[in-house]
């Protein structure tokens, strides 16, 4: 598979987990729109930008799940700093839970299918 | 998903040097124009320079945040954020559907005498050829074949656009309501008196009127419905 695919495939996989990803940052730590780019980096994805970010940011905004507040900062002007609301934190467990789920029966399917190592065998050789 | 590392000439300001945050918001200004209100373009614009202005403090260039291609960021933007210029695609969505429908309904006339006359034929063997029975078959197929003709006009321009599911949905009762309107008022002029220049212009109107009404009920009611439900006014 030539790279541009390979960077095709992963966004599109990414496009659908990127809000939990993003509320889950939140939860741990809020912060500004540009420090999630730079978290997601830190976490294995450095292809996302802030681009993408941002607008993201604003649908969490309007559906109420994120909040905002404004922070001094000592490199610069004060900046908007996100944190989860409470309706946050319920969409983020009810996500995570069915991401888990929807992960794990793919998973599952790949390795009966042949397509993935069996989790035992995986988990044995990690060992 | 663009990368950071994404940042062409197109992003840099003459001379090469990188662009200020006032420099990239205005940009990206220029092309919320196209698709958000004054009031919501501004709210964002505010939002956008203060965190890129931050950013930058911090010793990131605005222009690479936001990536090479500028005019996706502010539509994804206001899509997302759910401030999509919904007035403005309501009359436009409007005034293409009914002068893409008018040669639909022109055409539904046209068909309408071949596909009403078998069943005509049919009842007319079984014995019932009651001139009332008649009429009310030839004007039901024109309603029908005219309300199915706009709704077909109405799949095929709403492609792609926000809210077209809503929206088609909606149109399935409006659009056949405003039929049944047009074969009222038409019939109803028909059975009062002569035919003239004012009955004519009656009989157009009676037509045009509730079509328009129903796609712009139909549009409204669907982008609506579509905000309410996801917020985002994206292609559904």
């Amino acid at each position: 598979m030539a790279p541009d695919d390979r960077s095709d495939r992963r966004t599109q996989l990414l496009r659908g987990a990127l809000d939990t990803c993003l509320l889950a940052l939140l939860a741990r730590t809020p912060t500004h729109a540009y420090d999630l780019v730079v978290q997601l980096e830190r976490h294995g994805l450095p292809g996302v930008s802030y681009g993408t970010v941002y607008p993201l940011m604003a649908r969490l905004r309007r559906q109420g799940l994120v909040g905002e507040r404004i922070e001094p900062s000592d490199s610069g002007p004060p900046r908007k700093v996100f944190d989860l609301t409470l309706e946050g934190r319920s969409a983020l467990s009810a996500w995570s839970a069915q991401w888990a789920e929807t992960t794990t029966t793919i998973t599952q399917l790949l390795a009966t299918a042949g397509a993935l190592p069996e989790p035992e065998v995986t988990t044995r050789v990690d060992a | 998903m663009s990368t950071p590392e994404h940042h062409d000439r197109a992003h840099a300001a003459p001379g090469g040097r990188a662009r200020s945050a006032e420099e990239v918001v205005a940009d990206v200004d220029r092309r919320l124009r196209r698709y958000a209100g004054r009031a919501d373009r501004r709210a964002i614009t505010e939002d956008l320079l203060g965190d890129l202005r931050a950013a930058q403090a911090a010793g990131c260039d605005p222009a690479t945040l936001i990536g090479p291609d500028v005019d996706e960021f502010a539509r994804r933007t206001v899509e997302e954020g759910g401030c999509a210029k919904v007035a403005g695609d309501t009359r436009r969505v409007t005034a293409l559907g009914a002068l893409w429908s008018l040669p639909a309904v022109v055409l539904g006339y046209l068909v309408t005498p071949y596909a009403v006359s078998p069943v005509l034929e049919a009842a007319g063997s079984a014995g019932i050829d009651v001139p009332l029975v008649r009429a009310g078959v030839a004007w039901a197929g024109l309603g029908a074949v005219c309300a199915l003709s706009v709704l077909a006009v109405m799949v095929v321009l709403l492609r792609g656009r926000a809210a077209a599911r809503p929206t088609l949905q909606v149109a399935a009762f409006t659009v056949p309501f405003a039929a049944a309107v047009a074969v009222a008022v038409n019939t109803t002029v028909l059975a009062v008196g002569p035919i003239t220049h004012g009955s004519i212009a009656v009989q157009v109107a009676g037509v045009v009127v509730p079509l328009v009404g129903a796609l712009a009920l139909a549009r409204s009611w669907g982008l609506r419905r579509a905000g309410a439900s996801s917020g985002a006014l994206l292609p559904a």
